[in-house]
């Protein structure tokens, strides 16, 4: 058996039914871990020596070896958000929800490559060399959370947890064939990652299925004291309440999210899914979402805001790395953080720099709250008709490397369908649906009201058992000669 | 908005970040671009911007004023660049 | 030309919470560098703040005792500055939607001093130089204690007023128990916004703001030196520029301070990681039904019901422990000047005598007003009584106990006291013959021998009707 077919919850049962051993599932993670780095550059720090046993009773995924995005705190293990200036950084303290992964069972394996402050869409931006797509090595995995896609992708670990602030972990979801999720903003607690855009900011899961997110969410969610935007939702349950159940569901299809801009394989893809879900039983409209226009400046103005002053602490001071050469105070800082960070960090924090700067504040900064009002309202009106909406998460598949960085902008717009459910607040989930003519992957978005964690996993869960998307896997290199499996037999049904 | 190379060495500054004289044309022009887009939000008008933020809480419901042991100056210290006596060392800032 | 001085402060208060505003690290005093501190104070990455509930509500109730409008929904915004003391690089405060907002202190004289807003916010680290190697030393344990910043209009005129606002400041917010107000401990720090205008004009003139005032005598000097530096600069026909001046009181004079940032360049923005903080009117019924009587009111009901003097009255309320010390005597029986003399006498220097704050104080009023019962029913004399009181004091110790442990019981027997009399005129033919030859001083000397055959434990009343009886009936 190639352990690597598995889902999370499918290999958390033959660890509680002892068919497998906890250490037989890290020996598989470590192998495909050396395996696959050389390719795709997926992790910063790969655990070393032998976990501890965890107590399998604690969760569904108790011994399921995972990995953490690198800008999640882990105690005892560096985090450097792929940064030259926290290139050093191991922090005395554990993010809140990798306290309760641990507490749940969890084996992590170690930190994942991303965009530098998970800044970027392409997983480029990483001071450690770019990720590179599973399915296709000159392709970028997307990004920020793109090491957490392509080692899920992989199969270097069975799921992983991410941050999305304006789609970084629907959008490499996306691109690698694999299924995340951003729940409400406040769903799990911010204690431990670092912050790029705090209001924005929401960690989630990457994995093979609808299922294996909920398993993962049901660990993280829940109110934590440190974080005073969490919020006190219904924690746990999830998994337990997945019905696959559509029928009489209302999904609304927003008509701004399918025009200009999107490349045809994706729109056809994507309405392939709507089918799907309406031959569940659920009921499509189209609608309009004219404020969608906004979201796209509204979110760089405020992320660039946000980011600018949370990325100040990086002085040279207290942690991390320091210029060398001495000087006055004002070179050490400037030196630092000119050398420290790179430039599309750069680029971020001079603009949120000059949106808040006295005399453009007004113009810039509080125009961009405005329209971020007017987006959540507007959403609001939706989900008052519609349980979820349905959209693509990408204008195309994975771009080539390199492609992106020379026209910032340009990067910036094709975060257009995943940055409404940041602005918003809203849970929102990217699953696998198709394939371009260069087979790559294509994901949809299913969007739902805050705190609707459940219809929306409910929906994924109901197209996943109607399809097998999710479960396909890269083309297999280097490993496919040591261990040549088949692809295994389409199955149909659950994965429960 | 026209970004100018000033308008670009005075943002740096505020950021503390060092721009090269002989980069700042180019990167006045990228960040117009930028920003140029951003102008659109202009054309919006509607909503309260406070509205965009989280929910108040009751100032009941706030954190107890309860302290706890601090964390161990050796953990706090481990990652700091350089250290004197428990302190953190850093150029002097006073003339 | 004759000149006027207009003075607005921005004073800085310690609260007195146990935990930091965002973390749970102690607001302890001193501590060696960096041990009252964890990754949330130090700015580390990821770390969050985390409201502390008591701050939030020693803030209102300061706010609402300078009578603040408080605002029903208070936000936090950042202060973006890079100084090696504030770890995050910005520092959390109110800019936007202040906590507290036009109240107003009337001080003695009537001057109404206007509070243009209250808000809370961080304290920042501490930067020690060390000039012979060229390094500051950053230390963090202040980062995060909680502040109120209490900004005034600029409605004061001179030194005084702003010694009696600062006064009254402090015993508010020390009644209110919003914060020790220690100014040596940098718990009350105020800062001086000082301009002159030509007497008469109702125009502002360009002000300057001191810093570094570490008592009201530094700041007294500060406003004359500075109010005379300006009007001197205006009269040679000079212009007075907008600057920031730290004040050394070494040296006496104020030096312009290199600019931190300007604050224009501050680019407040409301603090993402706190949600607003709602106060219902529940919430602030409650503070206000908390709120202790403050000092102005007592004094001026001790004087009119109490007629005590206006002296005695702003001695006795100096501490609102002291006050309510002082009434808890009365509440038990103890006549209030007998109650008065002894708290301003043997209270305060028993207090002093240890450098003890009145709330403080081991010894309950129950102790106290029994020690006082006895000198008045005549079992203690007063001089006993005193040396009983130093004897309780620290441990509160039983009154009763205490006097019939050491026998100091006033001696009122007249069988003994008349033995004792008999004694004395024996042993001092001399001075009795004076007295009986008219020298009433003699008297005076016959008692004290009295006193001492008695150990000074005789009731002075008796003492002298038995001496004079046996002085005019015997030969």
């Amino acid at each position: 058996m190639d352990l690597r077919e598995l889902t999370a919850l499918e290999l958390g049962a033959l660890l509680r039914s002892g068919e497998v051993t906890c250490a037989q599932a890290a020996a598989a993670s470590r192998a495909a871990i050396a395996a696959a780095q050389p390719d795709n550059n997926a992790f910063l720090t790969v655990a070393e020596g032998p976990a501890p046993a965890p107590d399998l009773a604690a969760s569904p995924l108790a011994g399921v070896p995972m990995a953490y995005k690198d800008n999640i705190c882990t105690k005892g293990m560096p985090t450097t958000c792929a940064s030259k200036i926290l290139g050093n950084f191991t922090p005395c303290y554990d993010a809140a929800a990798a306290e309760r992964l641990r507490r749940a069972g969890a084996v992590s394996m170690g930190k994942l490559n991303m965009d530098e402050f998970a800044m970027g869409s392409t997983s480029e931006t990483s001071f450690y060399g770019p990720v590179k797509n599973p399915w296709d090595l000159s392709r970028s995995p997307g990004g920020s959370s793109g090491g957490a896609a392509a080692a899920v992708a992989a199969g270097e670990v069975w799921y992983a947890v991410g941050s999305d602030t304006g789609g970084s972990i629907r959008q490499p979801a996306s691109h690698c064939g694999v299924t995340g999720m951003k729940p409400t903003y406040g769903a799990v607690s911010r204690y431990g990652l670092v912050a790029y855009a705090s209001s924005l900011d929401q960690l989630g899961p990457i994995a093979r299925s609808a299922a294996d997110c909920a398993a993962v969410l049901d660990i993280m969610m829940g109110r934590d004291a440190r974080d005073p935007t969490s919020l006190d939702l219904p924690a746990g349950g999830l998994l337990a309440a997945l019905t696959g159940r559509l029928r009489g569901k209302k999904i609304g299809l927003p008509r701004q999210c399918f025009g200009d801009g999107l490349e045809d394989a994706v729109r056809a893809a994507v309405l392939a899914a709507a089918g799907v879900l309406k031959e569940r039983g659920a009921q499509l409209e189209w609608f309009d979402l004219p404020v969608m226009s906004y979201a796209v400046p509204a979110y760089y103005v405020i992320a660039c805001a946000e980011a600018s002053s949370n990325l100040a602490r990086f002085d040279g001071v207290r942690y991390g790395w320091r210029a060398e050469g001495g000087g006055d105070l004002e070179t050490l800082y400037r030196r630092t953080r000119t050398e420290g960070f790179g430039s599309e960090v750069r680029r971020r924090i001079l603009l949120g720099t000059f949106v808040l700067s006295a005399g453009y504040y007004d113009a810039y900064y509080k125009r961009a709250l405005r329209a971020r009002a007017a987006i959540g309202q507007a959403f609001g009106r939706a989900f008052q008709k519609y349980d979820l909406l349905l959209t693509p998460v990408a204008p195309a598949a994975a771009p080539r490397l390199g492609e992106s960085l020379s026209d910032p902008l340009k990067m910036y717009l094709s975060d257009v369908y995943t940055v409404p459910a940041n602005l918003a607040g809203l849970p929102a989930l990217s699953m696998p649906c198709g394939f371009d003519g260069d087979g790559l992957p294509i994901g949809a978005q299913l969007l739902g009201p805050a705190g609707g964690e459940l219809a929306v996993l409910d929906a994924a869960h109901a197209f996943q058992q109607e399809t097998d998307w999710h479960k396909r896997r890269p083309p297999a290199r280097k490993t496919a000669e040591r261990s040549p499996s088949p692809a295994e037999p389409e199955r149909k049904g659950g994965s429960l | 908005m026209k970004i100018t190379e000033a308008l670009v060495e005075d943002t740096a500054r505020l950021a503390r970040l060092e721009v090269p004289a002989q980069e700042r044309a180019a990167l006045a022009a990228e960040l117009g671009r930028i920003v140029a887009y951003m102008d659109m939000l202009a054309g919006l008008d509607a909503a309260d911007a406070r509205q965009a933020g989280p929910q108040p809480r009751q100032g009941d419901g706030l954190r107890p004023d309860v302290p706890r042991p601090s964390v161990p100056r050796e953990a706090l210290l481990a990652a700091a660049p350089a250290v004197r006596d428990g302190a953190v060392l850093v150029p002097r800032t006073v003339e | 030309m004759t000149w006027e001085t207009v003075i607005g402060l921005e004073t800085h208060v310690e609260l007195a919470t146990a935990a930091k505003l965002f973390c749970a690290c102690t607001t302890a005093f001193g501590g060696a560098p960096n041990t009252h501190c964890c990754p949330v104070c130090m700015g580390m990455p990821g770390t969050l703040p985390a409201l502390n509930a008591r701050a939030v509500e020693l803030a209102a109730k300061a706010a609402l005792a300078l009578g603040c409008t408080v605002a029903p929904v208070s936000r936090f915004d950042r202060k973006n500055y890079f100084y090696p003391d504030l770890p995050k690089a910005y520092q959390i405060s109110q800019f936007y939607a202040p906590l507290g907002r036009n109240g107003a202190v009337e001080l003695d004289d009537g001057t109404v001093v206007g509070i243009h807003e209250l808000h809370l916010e961080e304290d920042a680290g501490k930067l020690v130089h060390d000039r012979g190697r060229g390094q500051t030393l950053a230390d963090f344990n202040r980062c995060g204690v909680p502040l109120i910043e209490i900004v005034t209009e600029p409605d004061l005129r001179t030194a005084d007023q702003v010694i009696a606002y600062l006064e009254r400041l402090r015993e508010t917010l020390q009644y209110l128990g919003v914060s020790d107000c220690k100014m040596q401990e940098g718990s009350l720090r105020c800062d001086v916004n000082l301009s002159v205008r030509p007497a008469g004009s109702t125009e502002l003139g360009v002000r300057t703001e001191m810093k570094n005032l570490s008592s009201f005598r530094a700041i007294s000097r500060a406003i004359a030196w500075e109010a005379g530096r300006q009007a001197a600069l205006l009269e040679a026909g000079g212009q007075v520029t907008q600057q920031t001046l730290r004040w050394d009181e070494d040296r006496q004079l104020a030096l312009a301070m290199r600019a931190k940032e300007d604050a224009r360049d501050y680019r407040y923005f409301p603090d993402p990681d706190l949600p607003p903080v709602e106060l219902d009117g529940a919430y602030l019924d409650r503070l206000r039904g908390e709120q202790p009587e403050l000092a102005p009111a007592r004094r001026a009901r001790y004087q009119r019901d109490w007629a005590l003097s206006a002296d005695d009255a702003a001695t006795l309320t100096g501490q609102r422990a002291l006050a309510e010390f002082f009434e808890a005597l009365t509440a038990l029986g103890t006549p209030p000047r007998q109650a008065a003399n002894w708290v301003m006498g043997e209270v305060l220097g028993a207090l002093s005598a240890r450098g003890m704050e009145a709330a403080r104080m081991p010894l309950t009023p129950p102790t106290l007003a029994r020690l006082i019962a006895l000198v008045g029913e005549g079992k203690l004399n007063r001089n006993t009584a005193v040396r009983v009181f130093e004897a309780v004091f620290d441990a509160d110790g039983d009154v009763d106990e205490y006097v019939k442990a050491h026998g100091l019981e006033q001696v009122s027997d007249a069988e003994v006291v008349a033995q004792a009399v008999e004694h004395v005129l024996a042993a001092c033919p001399g001075p009795a013959a004076d007295y009986r030859a008219g020298k009433e001083k003699a008297f005076g000397f016959l008692v004290g021998q009295v006193m001492r055959e008695l150990r000074g434990q005789a009731a002075p009343a008796v003492v002298h009707r038995i001496l004079r009886e046996k002085l005019e009936h015997t030969p």
